[in-house]
């Protein structure tokens, strides 16, 4: 997992590892949280690299959703494979959040105040 | 300061450090016996004596001295001999042998009976002193070591009946978890109900439920929360117990009513972005009308005579997402000979080491081609084939319910 400083001081692309599962969850909110809690409560969560993703890794996303909206923030998400793109629809999780294919697409709107 | 104080002031140190300790004087020679008993008792050591091996031997039973000094060469056993038998101990004292003389031969045979160390007679009495001290150090050492390990086993042994008390509560809360799955398997005008529940832990974050409302109608539901092990079960346990609460409106026959209201109330204090996906439903069994809510949950298989097909009801956010939202429900019929089959997203995520993930259009085929078994053979056909495919280690929690009509032709 990387945290990539955006042009917008409160802006971040954080670029999610292979496998979202049980397993690794707890290390990733973690860090995520940490993350919004210093201040970057405009996440962009890059799933390009993510082949495998559970309920409990989808409620990392959720969790992150829900921190950064406490600070009127935002968590959108970007290039999510095909099969991870259907457990988001299959949990209708697109209704909550906003899903980029383009990465500059995506990054210019967390930047945009 | 003078020479005089300097002095003194040793003399302190070396009784501060050496009178909490006990030494066993082991020498055949009266004058010399006399002579180290005075000296080591002027250091404020706690002494005691004897003038033979087989004695010391005895005394060491009942005294359990800390560090014995015995004398080489003496009628019966020898210095060295006593050594090898003290050893033997399973807690040693520290030995010191008195020897006459400095020979090569004679410290190999002290070292080899495992004496710790040698003073060659006559002495120096502050060289004594100067090797009790070394003595002294290695026995505290030892003392501290042995208490470290009293302590840590003692840990040790709290830490595992602790263990056990968690792993018994664990097996009699999954006993109360099954305990709140359904038990009968006849509804309401003789509608029919088929369940299987494994769950990958002690504890499952899945429960369903399926009960008479009325004398016509029949609630259901699944619900998953978000992984398994105790903190999801305990999210499962609160709403199953909001469901099942007289304050639940079933008697409105609106699922969507009901899966609104428990949303409003789900809570995530810890903000672990916990979730549930939940499938809800009413069954009029005089008409076969069914009306369902989704939130985020698997499509519901329907199960016919012939086929079986997934459904495509509208489905809302999963509960625990944003507690405003307002759900929907679809309403279908449920004709004769068919079934409904609910179940958790365990059933069809699992991942098999080679073929990965066994999805949803493999389990639909699964029970399309085991469409003339019952539906109890059908849920115990799909475990099995489940089973197989995640090579017995389960993965995550897996429920299956099948509700079927009363005119059954399977």
């Amino acid at each position: 997992m990387k945290f990539s400083p955006l042009a917008l001081e409160n802006a971040c692309l954080v670029t999610l590892p292979k496998e979202m599962i049980m397993a690794q969850t707890p290390t990733i909110r973690a860090a995520i949280s940490r993350q919004i809690e210093t201040g970057s409560t405009k996440l962009v969560m890059d799933l390009h690299q993510v082949e495998y993703i559970d309920s409990s890794g989808l409620s990392i996303l959720i969790s992150a959703h829900k921190l950064t909206q406490k600070h009127s923030g935002e968590v959108i998400l970007l290039s999510p494979s095909a099969g991870v793109r259907a457990l988001i629809e299959l949990t209708r999780l697109h209704h909550v959040f906003t899903i980029f294919e383009d990465r500059d697409a995506a990054i210019e709107h967390i930047c945009t105040l | 300061m003078t020479s005089n104080a300097t002095l003194r002031m040793s003399t302190a140190a070396v009784k501060f450090r050496l009178d909490t300790l006990s030494v066993l004087l082991v020498e055949d020679t009266q004058s010399e016996r006399n002579f180290i008993v005075n000296l080591l008792q002027s250091m404020g050591m706690n002494v005691s004596s004897c003038a033979s091996a087989e004695e010391a031997i005895e005394l060491y039973q009942s005294q359990m001295p800390d560090i014995v000094i015995s004398d080489w060469r003496m009628p019966g056993l020898t210095g060295p001999q006593l050594c090898q038998r003290l050893k033997q101990a399973p807690s040693p004292p520290y030995i010191i042998l008195l020897t006459a003389n400095n020979q090569a031969k004679h410290m190999v045979e002290g070292i080899e009976s495992g004496a710790d160390d040698f003073l060659s007679k006559p002495f120096i009495p502050s060289i004594l002193k100067v090797r009790l001290l070394a003595a002294a150090r290695i026995v505290k050492m030892q003392q501290h070591l042995t208490d470290q390990n009293l302590a840590l086993n003692d840990a040790l042994s709290k830490e595992q009946a602790y263990l056990a008390q968690v792993q018994a509560d664990l097996d009699s809360a999954a006993r109360l978890q099954s305990s709140l799955l359904p038990t009968s398997s006849k509804l309401t005008n003789q509608w029919r109900l088929a369940t299987r529940f494994q769950p990958a832990q002690d504890l499952a974050g899945d429960i369903f439920q399926c009960f008479n409302i009325d004398d016509s109608h029949l609630g259901f539901y699944l619900l998953d929360v978000t992984g398994h092990g105790i903190a999801a079960s305990m999210q499962s346990f609160t709403l199953a117990q909001r469901l099942s609460c007289k304050s639940c409106h079933w008697d409105s026959l609106d699922p969507a009513l009901i899966v609104t209201e428990l949303n409003a109330d789900f809570e995530d204090p810890e903000n672990a972005g916990r979730f549930a996906t939940l499938i809800l439903g009413i069954a009029n069994t005089d008409s076969g009308q069914v009306r369902i809510t989704m939130a985020g949950h698997p499509q519901p298989i329907l199960l016919a005579n012939d086929s079986a097909t997934i459904m495509s009801l509208d489905s809302g956010l999963p509960l625990g997402i944003d507690n405003q939202f307002q759900y929907q429900y679809n309403s279908f019929f449920l004709g004769d000979e068919q079934h409904l089959m609910l179940y958790s997203d365990g059933l069809y995520e699992c991942q098999h080491p080679t073929y990965g993930e066994f999805g949803q259009q493999r389990l639909v085929k699964a029970c399309s081609d085991a469409h003339q078994l019952s539906p109890e053979a059908l849920l115990h056909h799909l475990s099995h084939v489940i089973d197989l495919w995640q090579q017995n280690s389960p993965q995550d929690d897996i429920s299956m319910m099948i509700i079927s009509t009363s005119n059954m032709s399977i």
